[in-house]
């Protein structure tokens, strides 16, 4: 048999493109880091795992039912969702993780030609999927750790189809006040489809910060992703959603792909969001008592720190993050090296259990150089 | 691809009839991608020689992909085979030489093709393929005009140099380092712009707008590494800082290309060392008989995922020893030779340049004459008068790591290990005289 002519099949920009590795699963890993326990603090994933509801609907799960499709189009939830924002369920999608509704966005609005904006140092999705459909990613560095309004404009041509920001940043934990937000919006005067990320916005407490999703039906041209994976711990299941004017939304249902979100997932999101007050708050809680912790520690060590909202921080080491990160795992600890958000020798650390973050801080405290 | 215009393709039928065919279209080719006449001569000679060996080696019947290539500051000619059954230990490049006749050199047909062009390399692409690469570098003017004068920058920002600053920042590095801070062609100002317009190579200066640049960095980028130079740095009571903001500079601009490493061979001072781990030195001979340090620098910029690696009972100590020291999670699997059935003949790869009296070898096919293999290609090397001769070991291949006594024996030494730059790991070997 002949060997498929490669050269032919692929198109250009996708033969250019380096694909993702993600990481070899857990137990591989510890095998040949040679340790018995894992901290993973790489994720931003909640230690305090999924609301009891949804842990009870996924223990329960009848066996049987995996033998039969979910809802396409996560109808019960997406009435759910709308039940909780006040909205139409009509302007929800929800999809397999938001990364699958950063594709279904992208795909909908661009064609040959077109780009997207973003920050140089963000949350490295939504310039993959641009670049790997063959849609120019175009990076406004950030400004003082964070989204640069003017820098952004500036990068607008007659192409742009949306501009991604993302409120708090992933990873610098900056973020944009209503009063910016606004200001930016009225800047884009709807020229543009501006998506507002939130994945970390439930773990923000204050009064100050926007609520893409309260702010809809003044800019339709506005999109809000959100997540089940960070604050609801739902990340092995897979579901996130986007949120949007009907139009707007509607214009996207067209490229989205129906039953991507499985059964346990729907029913494990909507238990979530059943059941979200307590969990909500010991979230937070937690978060914040333990970000004091290590930022006291941190300060101790003489370290230089980026801090912000969200459930993760970042630190700059005095040795190459990359040597960090295997130094650090070999006492099974496992943090995000920050290479490939474009922050060399920075490393990100997810806030976990206080056990996990004594271990992260014991570790740390054996691989920094000694100071004289 | 298919209408670049510095590209020429051609599939010629592997007979002596199409030889002039071959060097009248690489020298033709070679002076319309901006060769002057003395060197577009030379690379027809080369395409010539080469031409004449592979029709005597792959025999008839075969064919050969025939490319040219035009980029800026060298004309590529490229030939591709498919290793034929017929004599492939003539795709050595010392096939047939023998230290006992060293007049022998001169009927041998790469190594001849080799001394006409910068750089040689012949490698495999896989089980079948093979591909052979001759460089052929334009020549360019010695800075005409001396390096402008610099000052402290009071607010130096990174900036992309255009071809005017790149021109620059050649003669400053000239006049600011000594020869061996640099390779030799970032002294030569048009050439170094014509480096960065090839997109071989990039480049990052540190600027105060109006001004001359404070410094610069500059890398290139291989299969799998980027390769950093510098930062130099021109007179900056801040140099320290400028140096390390022109680096990470760098370092996010490679951040997503796919690279696994960075490797810096000319680390100039101002290098900093906290972000980069040092993978040990190699012995530099110079053509006065001295010895000089060459320090290797790496910093991965992916996580590393571990991996298991195939290795020699007798190499193993090295290997825990560097492993150890770069803290690198690698499981070792450990392989001997066993009686089992090889090969005749053994096919060595080989980088050749001069111009810095180096040669890199590898494995490409195994054989029983590999030892005896390895030596010709040593005295053919050393009659050629280069210095310095490597090998490369890569041990995500198990056939190769079992090869280590047969290594060993023709004088090689293991010297320092370049993490997941190969299939796995790579060890460097060195010709050790001794
Ligand atoms: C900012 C941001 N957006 C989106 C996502 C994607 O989340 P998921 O696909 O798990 O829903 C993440 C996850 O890391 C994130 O950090």
């Amino acid at each position: 048999m002949r060997a498929p002519d490669l050269d032919r099949l692929t198109p250009e920009f996708v033969r250019r493109f380096e694909p993702y590795m993600p990481s070899q699963p857990d137990p591989e890993l510890m095998k040949l880091y040679r340790i018995g326990h894992l901290h993973r603090l790489n994720n931003n994933e909640n230690p305090l795992g999924p609301p009891p509801l949804a842990q009870e609907v996924i223990r329960r799960f009848p066996p049987p039912r995996a033998g039969i499709y979910p809802s396409g189009d996560s109808w019960y939830l997406r009435q759910a969702l709308a039940r909780r924002f006040g909205l139409d369920p009509d302007q929800f999608l929800v999809g397999n993780g938001a990364n699958e509704v950063i594709s279904f966005a992208i795909k909908a609005f661009c064609q040959e030609g077109d780009n997207i904006i973003t920050a140089d140092r963000t949350f490295a999705v939504y310039e993959w999927v641009a670049n790997f459909s063959g849609f120019e990613a175009r990076l406004a560095p950030l400004k003082d750790f964070g989204f640069d309004d003017e820098a952004l404009l500036r990068l607008i041509d007659r192409r742009s189809k949306i501009i991604f920001i993302c409120n708090p940043n992933n990873p610098t934990g900056t973020w944009w006040d209503r009063e910016r937000l606004e200001r930016f919006l009225a800047r884009v005067d709807g020229q543009q489809i501006v998506v507002l990320d939130e994945a970390y916005r439930e773990f923000v407490d204050r009064p100050e910060f926007p609520d893409g999703i309260q702010m809809l039906n003044r800019h339709p041209n506005l999109l809000v992703f959100r997540t089940f994976s960070k604050i609801y711990a739902l990340a092995g299941l897979r579901v996130g959603y986007l949120a949007g004017s009907p139009e707007v939304v509607d214009a996207i249902r067209r490229t989205c792909v129906v039953y991507s979100v499985n059964i346990l997932a729907q029913e494990a999101a909507l238990a979530a969001l059943a059941d979200d007050a307590d969990h909500l708050a010991a979230t937070r809680a937690l978060v914040a008592r333990e970000k004091a912790y290590l930022l006291e520690e941190l300060a101790a060590l003489g370290l230089t720190v980026q801090n912000g909202e969200g459930c993760f921080l970042m630190i700059r080491l005095p040795l190459s993050d990359t040597m960090a990160y295997r130094r650090l795992l070999q006492q099974g600890v496992m943090i995000r090296s920050m290479t490939g958000f474009r922050f060399p020798n920075w490393i990100r650390v997810s806030i976990g259990s206080h056990l996990a973050m004594e271990a992260f801080i014991a570790a740390l405290r054996g691989i920094l150089p000694s100071r004289s | 691809m298919a209408n670049d215009p510095r590209l020429i393709q051609s599939r010629l039928p592997l007979q002596p009839d199409f030889i002039r065919l071959a060097a009248g279209l690489s020298e033709q080719a070679g002076e319309a991608f901006g060769l002057g006449r003395g060197e577009a001569m030379r690379l027809c000679l080369a395409a010539e020689e080469v031409f004449a060996h592979l029709c005597q080696s792959l025999g008839p019947g075969a064919r050969v992909e025939l490319d040219l290539s035009g980029h800026y500051y060298y004309v590529r000619l490229r030939l591709r085979f498919t290793r034929s059954e017929v004599d492939f230990r003539l795709l050595n490049l010392a096939a047939g030489f023998s230290p006992d006749r060293p007049e022998d050199l001169e009927r041998l047909g790469l190594l001849l093709a080799s001394r006409a062009v910068d750089r040689f390399s012949l490698r495999a692409l896989g089980q079948d393929q093979m591909e052979l690469v001759l460089d052929k570098h334009k020549a360019y003017p010695p800075p005409q005009t001396p390096p402008p004068p610099v000052s402290p920058l009071s607010q130096a920002v990174i900036t992309d140099p255009g071809p005017a600053e790149i021109k620059e920042l050649a003669r400053l590095i000239a006049a600011h380092y000594p020869p061996t801070a640099f390779p030799a062609d970032f002294g030569l100002p048009g050439k170094l712009a014509d480096m960065a317009l090839s997109g071989d190579y990039a480049l990052l200066a540190s600027q105060d707008p109006g001004q001359a640049p404070g410094g610069g960095v500059i890398w290139r980028r291989d299969a799998k590494a980027i390769q950093l130079f510098g930062p130099y740095l021109f007179e900056q009571p801040d140099h320290a800082a400028q140096g390390e903001a022109l680096v990470e500079a760098c370092l996010a601009r490679v951040a997503k290309s796919g690279a696994r490493g960075v490797v810096c061979r000319f680390a100039t001072p101002d290098l900093p060392r906290d972000g980069f781990e040092l993978l040990g030195d190699l012995q530099l001979r110079q053509p006065d008989g001295r010895q000089e340090h060459w320090p290797h620098y790496y910093r991965q910029l992916e996580e590393d995922p571990g991996a298991w690696v195939w290795c020699h009972p007798e190499l193993r100590g090295f290997l825990e020893e560097q492993y150890q020291n770069l803290f690198l999670p690698r499981g070792i699997r450990e392989l001997s030779p066993a009686g089992e059935t090889r090969a005749e003949h053994s096919v060595l790869s080989a980088d050749l340049n001069r111009a810095r009296s180096q040669a890199t070898l590898a494995l490409v096919w195994d054989g029983r004459d590999l030892t005896a293999n390895l030596r010709s290609h040593l005295a053919a090397l050393r009659e050629e008068g280069i210095l310095n001769i490597f090998l490369n070991l890569d041990l995500g291949s198990p056939w190769q790591a079992g090869l280590l006594p047969e290594i060993a024996a023709a004088g090689f030494r293991p010297r320092l290990l370049l993490p997941a730059l190969g299939q796995g790991d790579l060890v460097v070997f060195q010709e050790t005289a001794d």
